[in-house]
């Protein structure tokens, strides 16, 4: 982001004294953050464009909702833009699902340039943890993607993947604390 | 349930993903335990990561354009918006609080004198005298609440309550917000609301016990005419 551009609070202030322009400036600057979050739940662009859009309009109506102190602007949009988009995909009636872009995909763009103005070192630690996700058992990483990504509870994992409760709990518990585990250990997370 | 199988729901609870009941055993214990408080942070820090965690992807060129346009008559109905959005002030909530608080009370004074003339006949007791020095309690929003915000106010002989909530969806005729207040793991029914299409919502509170031996409340969304137990993660909630 330019030294000279106003910040995320600033621009909030602005959106909600009424300035689209403001908006608009925060939309050019994290549509293609929400627009992921939201296409990584629905896999679906049409879906995906629609709640992006209804995110910024939510961001216009109630922006002054946002509260510094909670945390940085970007990852409280982004966890808007996750239950946003969880809840289109049950309003729709889809499954959520567990298959993603493996990291370093020749479908995926491999330059963040031109992609995301800000927050390139969150996105970074975000893209290793990514990474850190690939190296778990599948079936433990299956289950932490559905309940992260696909907002399922215990009992929701346990019938879409027609397992035990016990087996889907013990997998998930595994799962994130093999994932921790592996996230302390390395020395490229940034804590 | 023990601090070990508490602790080991930890996770999944950090990620939304256990179930109503695991999430209240959590709720209850999480408070008194700096253990499973530490390990509740470090596991909140790693979905934090995870929301940056996706594949990259490009938005369509012409979204922002999209934006605009759909902006447009926006902006030209959005005047003149209502005076508490104008108000340029860090926390809305005593401003919005005191004014919706004035207004309740004159409506309340009437209530309360029916409320007498019932209590009287039942011979409980019921003032709103304590609400002219009432403690205002902030509501925060969970991830799964949004936009909303929400005070309690509760006066000093925790008879009686009262809970206003603003920017909560309204619900199909179907479903109901449901107020809990916890104590030692369980849960009273606070009563039962709904909100205008503004998002507006009160309710007056009557807790089986004084307020003050709640350690917390919470809103839930609820099939029509109530729930016994939560059967939805909390929307709003708070530790009293």
């Amino acid at each position: 982001m330019d030294g000279d551009e106003p910040d995320d609070v600033v621009l909030l202030q602005r959106t909600a004294a009424g300035s689209s322009d403001a908006l608009l400036a925060l939309h050019k600057r994290y549509a293609n953050l929400v627009y992921s979050m939201a296409w990584r739940v629905l896999q679906d662009v049409g879906l995906a464009e629609e709640v992006t859009q209804d995110v910024f309009m939510k961001l216009w109506q109630h922006g002054r909702r946002y509260d510094p102190a909670r945390g940085r602007f970007s990852s409280w949009l982004l966890s808007v833009t996750r239950f946003a988009a969880i809840d289109r995909l049950r309003q729709e009636g889809r499954r959520p699902l567990s298959a993603e872009l493996p990291a370093g995909s020749s479908d995926e763009p491999t330059s963040l340039e031109g992609l995301l103005s800000t927050d390139h070192a969150s996105w970074e630690r975000g893209q290793h943890l990514r990474l850190l996700l690939g190296q778990l058992p599948a079936e433990q990483r299956q289950v932490v993607e559905l309940a992260y990504f696909g907002g399922l509870t215990h009992s929701e994992l346990a019938e879409q993947l027609s397992l035990p409760l016990g087996t889907v709990k013990g997998r998930l518990r595994l799962g994130l604390e093999k994932l921790r585990g592996l996230w302390l250990d390395d020395p490229a997370s940034e804590r | 349930m023990d601090h070990e199988a508490i602790e080991g729901l930890i996770p999944a609870y950090a990620l939304g993903a256990t179930d109503p009941d695991e999430s209240q055993a959590v709720e209850a214990h999480v408070p008194g335990c700096a253990a499973c408080r530490a390990l509740l942070a470090e596991y909140r820090g790693l979905g934090d990561h995870l929301l940056y965690a996706t594949p990259v992807m490009a938005a369509p060129a012409d979204l922002t354009e999209r934006m605009r346009r759909r902006l447009a008559p926006e902006r030209r109905q959005a005047a003149p918006e209502p005076w508490w959005v104008r108000l340029r002030i860090r926390s809305l909530v005593p401003v919005l609080g005191a004014t919706l608080l004035l207004l309740v009370l004159t409506n309340l004074y009437w209530v309360s004198r029916v409320n007498r003339l019932q209590q009287r006949a039942t011979g409980q007791a019921a003032s709103l005298d304590g609400f002219a020095n009432a403690r205002a309690i902030p509501l925060r929003a969970d991830a799964a609440g949004g936009w909303a915000q929400g005070v309690v106010y509760a006066p000093s002989d925790g008879q009686l309550a009262l809970l206003c909530v603003y920017g909560m969806p309204a619900l199909p005729p179907d479903k109901t917000y449901q107020l809990w207040l916890l104590k030692d793991g369980k849960r009273d029914n606070g009563g039962l609301f709904r909100v205008s299409q503004d998002g507006f919502g009160l309710l007056v509170v009557r807790p089986e016990r004084a307020l003050s031996e709640y350690s917390a409340v919470g809103i839930t969304v609820e099939p029509a005419g109530g729930s016994p137990g939560p059967t939805s993660p909390r929307v709003l909630g708070a530790s009293l």
